[in-house]
């Protein structure tokens, strides 16, 4: 059966990015817009691993995933924060909220699938 | 953008005059600070600029969503170029070619077992051959023995004769050695009929084992052939499949090759359409800023900090290329990305 992955991102031209490059790999794709959305797609079902953008409206990415860790079910949810953040200071944030890698934007799909690989959940 | 923006509004400045308290320039911002006095230009500066950039955000803006609604278009299509590439390229995979050359490398040993079972059963009726011609050699020699017994018949006819004749001149004293003599001539007849009954009945059974064995040879010759025809075909069939699993398998690693170097090509392409939700963040932080701007010019544009609001613009940048422009540096090309694991 495919791994679930969830993406989360404001823009819709890298979510169908990211989700191409997942999809061929034979995984299966939800799609949120930002932190709020994703919050609210979170139904218990189990999500294998997210990828997050940091920079969104309504619910940044390090918002959400401190939001995430609070609850049970995805407490222990791989994250990788996927942004055009550069920086080492918002690198340690992301790693304090409890993310796993950090991904800076352009990526490639086969780093992203390593890193995907390396991280999801049985 | 923004050294831009800085430019093109300092640039005013200068015209206009009075517009800033802190004379100093940024290092990315341009030209030289407004000297102060230009008192009357400064209204006009002030309605000019409040018209402006409104005008360049909502360019601005409507560029990068237009942008982003043509790379969202852009985006859609190339992945169902990739999907319908890769199910098109999945359908005749160099595995189903293997998966062909192994069915019939495997077709090759099951068809080479029916032959051997085939010649198997042709030894086997080899033996009978070898038997029946055995038994042909039995009837021989009934044959002779039953002509021998024939001969044994008409000697002790012969003998049972001359006894006759001898116990007839031995007249009344022979009397009992003749009734003898015509039981033994009797016998002899009754030997001499068998034998030549079974005679006839050896040769009625060698006729038909004969008959058999030629049958049985005949037979064998045809099967010999049919499993050697066998063996050609098969051999032909095989090869014939062979080749034509060769050239399939061809075809398909060409075809993988050229996936191969389409996949490649999407990967690289898929970096660069990134691109959009750079350039989009880069022209969201413009457009805020300009909002940001005009909604201060309302209030007292001559209290505006111009390197506390530098730090608040340097602080909103995500990426690094905005920082380098910030310095006043040259913004190279994003490199490739790095992935940090915690």
């Amino acid at each position: 059966m495919a791994k679930t992955i969830m993406i989360i991102d404001d823009s819709v031209s890298l979510r169908q990015v990211v989700g191409m490059a997942l999809t061929a790999a034979g995984y299966e794709v939800i799609e949120a817009c930002d932190g709020k959305d994703a919050l609210a797609k979170l139904t218990g079902a189990k999500i294998h691993l997210m990828i997050c953008d940091v920079n969104m409206p309504n619910m940044d990415g390090i918002s959400f995933l401190k939001a995430l860790r609070t609850l049970p079910s995805y407490k222990f949810t791989p994250v990788i924060m996927l942004t055009t953040e550069a920086g080492e200071e918002k690198k340690r944030e992301g790693q304090a909220a409890g993310a796993r890698a950090w991904v800076v934007k352009p990526f490639k799909p086969e780093q992203l699938l390593l890193a995907v690989a390396k991280l999801i959940l049985p | 953008m923004s050294g831009f923006l800085w430019g093109l509004l300092f640039g005013s400045a200068v015209l206009g005059g009075a517009l800033w308290t802190k004379a100093e320039a940024p290092a990315a911002a341009g030209p030289a600070a407004p000297e102060p006095g230009d008192a009357p230009v400064r209204p006009h500066l002030e309605r000019l600029t409040q018209a402006l950039v409104p005008l360049w955000a909502g360019q601005t803006a409507h560029a990068r969503t237009e942008t982003e609604q043509a790379i969202i278009a852009l985006t859609g299509r190339f992945s169902a170029i990739h999907r319908e590439l890769k199910e098109a390229a999945g359908g005749s995979s160099l595995e189903s070619a293997r998966g062909i050359h192994q069915a019939i490398a495997e077709g090759e040993r099951s068809l080479a077992a029916i032959v051997t079972a085939l010649a198997s059963g042709q030894e086997d009726r080899t033996e009978y051959q070898r038997k029946i011609e055995q038994l042909a050699g039995f009837t021989e020699e009934l044959s002779e023995m039953s002509a021998e017994v024939a001969s044994i018949a008409s000697q002790t006819n012969l003998l049972a004769l001359n006894a006759a004749i001898e116990a007839a001149h031995a007249r009344e004293l022979g009397k009992g050695f003749a009734v003898v003599a015509e039981e033994v001539r009797k016998l002899s007849e009754r030997s001499g009929t068998t034998g030549n009954l079974i005679t006839q009945r050896v040769e009625a059974v060698n006729r038909v084992l004969q008959e058999t064995l030629q049958a049985t040879r005949s037979y064998h010759e045809r099967e010999a052939a049919t499993i050697l025809a066998s063996e050609r075909t098969i051999h032909d069939v095989i090869a014939r499949f062979g080749a034509a699993a060769e050239a399939l398998s061809r075809s398909t690693g060409n075809l993988e090759a050229v996936n191969g170097r389409v996949q490649a090509e999407v990967s690289e392409t898929l970096v660069q359409l990134q691109f959009q939700d750079r350039v989009g963040q880069i022209l969201q932080n413009v457009v805020g800023d300009m909002e940001k701007f005009v909604s201060r010019l309302d209030g007292q544009p001559s209290a505006l900090d111009v390197d506390l609001w530098l730090a608040e613009l340097a602080s909103t940048y995500t990426t690094l290329e905005q920082s380098a422009i910030h310095r006043g540096q040259q913004a190279g090309i994003p490199a490739e990305s790095e992935i940090t694991f915690f």
